[in-house]
């Protein structure tokens, strides 16, 4: 089996090639767009191309058989990727595609969402994205093999979103116990746990045609999450958030925050420690109650979850060791 | 789903199997154990989400001795989530001892072991966001709490016990929204419990009504009474029909007797000698924010061996009425009673008279501490009035290592001291309820003892004196009358029909469904604050409720019902 991975660089492409190096009856390659990472360095096959561009894509499937897509960006950038491997995969022997979605497809929706079930109609730009890539692989030649596989929210060691952003919050006494607000569940993700999905992904028999939600079969809530978190990095005693600092934060902090936010990434000062803002999307999340994980999906997949106390110590020691 | 009485037509007739009364802690506590188990579940509120004068109304009532018992329109609310509205928040068990028959308390038997509501204590921190379940000064925080009195081990009194705090959460505005969101729960506001009719040994339907004049009556296979121990009474009295002439559940003549509140009162000079080694009698928090504090509890042996109920003692502040105490910060909350909620002022205040002078001298002090005083209120307002966690208590030490004493002590069984129905009716043409609260000469002795121990086990250490006027401390532990917000006993829980209204289940005897969720129903009252007991004997009893009422169950015999 010879594996290529698209989108190399980013934060699963690079922890998923890594891990796929070290298994025997596979050869990795890893699919960059720039030379972010070296991975020749590893003795890594990398071969670097603009994913978006059939040509390249078409170049880039030399002898592969396997690959999996991980490409994050614009809504270009992502449409693009996918609808170029399923274009040329057919020329180029490939036998599966695993793609990389995102619980995001179903938005506006709540309660048990299991992996088949339709996808929804609003969202933001990724979330449309998401959608439209997912219907192209739908309609790709039946001869080929596909799995979508949709991550909920990942978390662990090198997470920004969901542990380092989470993490400062807690810190700066920004969140905390939530008390109502924060009793929707927390459908997470272990970074490892996706890699692992991605592995089971490729190898699992009978998988075809399907879509999996990776999330935590039984998920705890925001306020469980977000108090465990701040106790094992030693931020207590946790901050009880009232509902006037948080509609402080998602009223008033929040749209000046995050216009410093864009001006900063336009001026390229991406790395200016501006706070985190916490939108009032950010903060709907923690009262939804939305479930995506089932145990079924880790079975096929052959994944054994990390547990949440395991998944947190290890981002505290991460974020506590910089 | 949440919806109000008012919008209902006149008439209506609401079924489910479960009707649950009250949407206080208990009640709420109780209806969030069955969100998703597969039955639907009638949630009926007098009040609404809010508090609003015409309904807290509905509580006045008449008082026997006023000297002895708050007006009944205070320390309870009529409103969604009840009197969780104004609560302290104070967290603690009961304790084994307060199970036992104690041969020398009368009526002092639960029919269940401290296990049997032990085992709900976890999920009712949890509920009441108190901490972890965790009452020892040694484990509650990491590294263990600092000590009360350094140096101090005290042979009669246990000071590594613990009281914890709630936020204090209000469980309407905690979980309304998971009762709204819930789609087999009915929350019904405004609707007024007004007759409970049962036939022969089963509840048939609830009447309810509005005060703008809508009745509804409820179907149910089973009830629960959720109210506070007053409406308890209140309304199984009231309640009365050919089958029940002395109301439901009142066979025996139990309803509405032995009515328990609490023994306290502020008490005594404790005096720290110099050098005596560091006091601290304020709080700590726990890892997830929950404030905890030590106290002195009295020893189970030294209750059994001097024959006396259970007590605790706390160190306090000096009394804020007398400016002796020489402390800015006392006397501006002293003078700010006006601004102070009826509940908390009267145990702050007592009821001593402002006088010119005294306003002077309060005035005196604040002026000779002027910026300890505002960095005080400073902080206040940030750690209580804004926090939504909320510092439990006021905490100032003393200037000269003067202490008084906070006495909480368990109330015993008197079966004269009552809960009957009144003269006087509501707007809605109830009774209303009348309170004659009594306590008894033991009640009194529980706290004379436990401050001679108390003074013994100082003597003996030699760091402290206690002094205190033994001829005063019926007045001092009487002076505010029964406490506050604590009504206990009035439909004890019992063996028998002849010891009590409920059985070890929480079912009302004679009847084969109509379960009593309430302070009512505790045959002792214990040294603790009742909220987190109430919680956990509903979580019990939803347990029960379940294995009855969940798809599968089965009928009950008719031997049980008449057990």
């Amino acid at each position: 089996m010879k594996v290529l991975v698209i989108g190399a660089g980013g934060f699963v492409g690079q922890r998923l090639v890594r891990r796929l190096a070290q298994l025997d009856e596979i050869t990795v390659v890893a699919g960059l767009r720039r030379q972010r990472v070296d991975f020749s360095a590893e003795g890594i096959e990398q071969r670097i191309f603009d994913a978006s561009d059939p040509s390249g894509m078409k170049a880039a499937l030399q002898g592969i058989t396997h690959a999996v897509n991980v490409v994050m960006g614009s809504h270009q950038a992502m449409t693009g990727t996918t609808a170029a491997l399923v274009n040329a995969a057919g020329a180029q022997g490939l036998t599966r595609i695993v793609e990389f979605s995102s619980t995001a497809v179903f938005s506006d929706t709540s309660g048990y969402i299991p992996g088949n079930a339709p996808l929804g109609a609003g969202g933001d730009a990724y979330a449309r994205a998401k959608r439209e890539c997912e219907r192209m692989i739908g309609a790709a030649d039946p001869a080929l093999e596909t799995v979508i596989l949709r991550p909920a929210l990942i978390y662990g060691p090198g997470a920004e979103q969901w542990t380092a952003r989470i993490a400062r919050l807690l810190r700066q006494r920004r969140l905390g116990d939530l008390g109502a607000m924060g009793d929707g569940l927390a459908n997470l993700i272990h970074v490892e746990d996706v890699v692992s999905s991605a592995i089971g992904a490729l190898k699992a028999t009978g998988i075809s045609g399907k879509a999996f939600n990776l999330a935590n079969p039984a998920p705890v809530s925001w306020n469980t999450y977000l108090m465990d978190f701040a106790r094992v990095l030693g931020y207590t005693p946790v901050h009880r958030v009232s509902s006037r600092q948080m509609k402080l934060e998602t009223k008033l902090l929040a749209v000046p925050l995050k216009i410093a936010e864009k001006l900063a990434v336009k001026a390229r000062l991406q790395r200016l420690p501006l706070p985190d803002a916490i939108t009032p999307g950010f903060a709907r999340l923690f009262g939804q109650e939305i479930r995506f994980g089932d145990a079924g999906t880790f079975q096929t997949l052959n994944v054994a979850l990390t547990p949440l106390d395991v998944g947190l110590e290890q981002s505290a020691r991460w974020i506590l060791q910089g | 789903m949440i919806e109000t009485a008012k919008a209902f037509q006149n008439g209506t007739v609401l079924e489910a199997p479960l009707c649950i009364i009250g949407a206080g802690p208990a009640g709420i506590s109780l209806a969030l154990q069955f969100i998703d188990a597969g039955i639907d579940v009638l949630l009926m509120e007098a009040g609404e989400r809010e508090h609003h004068d015409e309904n807290q109304t509905l509580y006045v009532g008449e008082v026997a001795n006023e000297a002895l018992h708050s007006p009944l329109d205070q320390y309870r609310h009529r409103q969604f989530g009840g009197s969780s509205a104004t609560w302290g928040g104070r967290c603690i068990p009961f304790d084994p001892i307060d199970f036992e028959t104690r041969d020398w308390i009368s009526g002092s038997c639960w029919p269940i072991g401290h296990g049997e509501v032990a085992k709900h204590y976890p999920q009712a921190m949890a509920l009441a966001e108190a901490g972890d379940p965790i009452f020892d000064a040694e484990a509650a925080v990491e590294g263990a709490m600092c000590p009360m009195i350094e140096g101090f081990s005290p042979s009669s009194f246990d000071d590594s016990s613990l009281e914890r705090f709630s936020c204090p959460t209000n469980f309407a505005h905690r979980y309304g929204h998971r009762l709204e969101a819930a789609r087999n729960i009915r929350v019904v506001l405004n609707a007024n419990c007004v007759a409970l009719d049962a036939e022969g040994a089963v509840m048939r339907h609830a009447e309810f009504r509005t005060l703008t004049g809508i009745s509804l009556t409820v179907k149910a296979r089973h009830f629960v009474l959720a109210t506070g121990g007053i409406e308890v009474a209140r309304l199984m009295l009231a309640s009365r029909g050919k089958a029940h002439p002395n109301g439901l559940g009142n066979a025996g003549d139990q309803v509405g007797r032995t009515y328990m509140c609490h023994i306290a009162g502020t008490f005594g000079a404790l005096q720290f000698k110099p050098g005596a080694g560091r006091v601290w009698h304020g709080y700590e928090q726990a890892w997830d924010g929950s404030y905890c504090r030590r106290r002195l509890a009295l020893r189970p042996e030294k209750q059994r061996e001097h024959r006396i109920g259970n007590a605790v003692l706390r160190l306090h502040h000096p009394r804020l009425p007398d400016p002796a105490h020489g402390r800015g910060i006392l006397s501006a909350i002293f003078l700010a009673k006006p601004f102070i909620s009826y509940e908390y002022a009267k145990r702050l205040h007592g009821g001593d008279a402002m006088s010119a002078g005294l306003w002077l001298r309060h005035a005196l002090n604040i002026m000779r501490e002027p910026l300890g005083t505002a960095g005080f209120l400073l902080n206040w307002i940030n750690v209580r009035s804004l926090a939504a966690r909320k510092f439990p208590s006021l905490i100032v030490s003393p200037r000269n290592d003067c202490y008084s004493l906070d006495i909480h002590a368990e109330q015993l069984p008197n079966p004269d001291s009552r809960v009957m129905l009144g003269t006087g009716r509501d707007a809605l043409g109830m009774h209303q309820a009348r309170v004659d609260w009594r306590y008894l000469p033991l009640d009194i002795e529980t706290v004379r003892k436990s401050l001679a121990l108390l003074k013994a086990d100082l003597a003996a250490w030699g760091g402290a004196d206690l002094s205190y006027d033994e001829t005063g401390i019926e007045a001092a532990m009487t002076r505010d009358g029964a406490y506050g917000g604590h009504h206990i006993g009035t439909a004890r829980m019992g063996v028998s029909p002849e010891a009590g209204v409920v059985d070890a289940d929480c079912r009302v005897f004679g009847t084969s469904n109509l379960s009593i969720a309430s302070a009512a129903v505790f045959p002792t009252s214990s040294q603790a604050n009742p909220t987190l007991t109430i919680i956990a004997m509903a979580l019990r009893l939803a347990d029960h409720l379940k294995a009855q009422l969940l798809p599968g169950a089965p009928e009950l015999s008719t031997e049980e019902i008449n057990r």
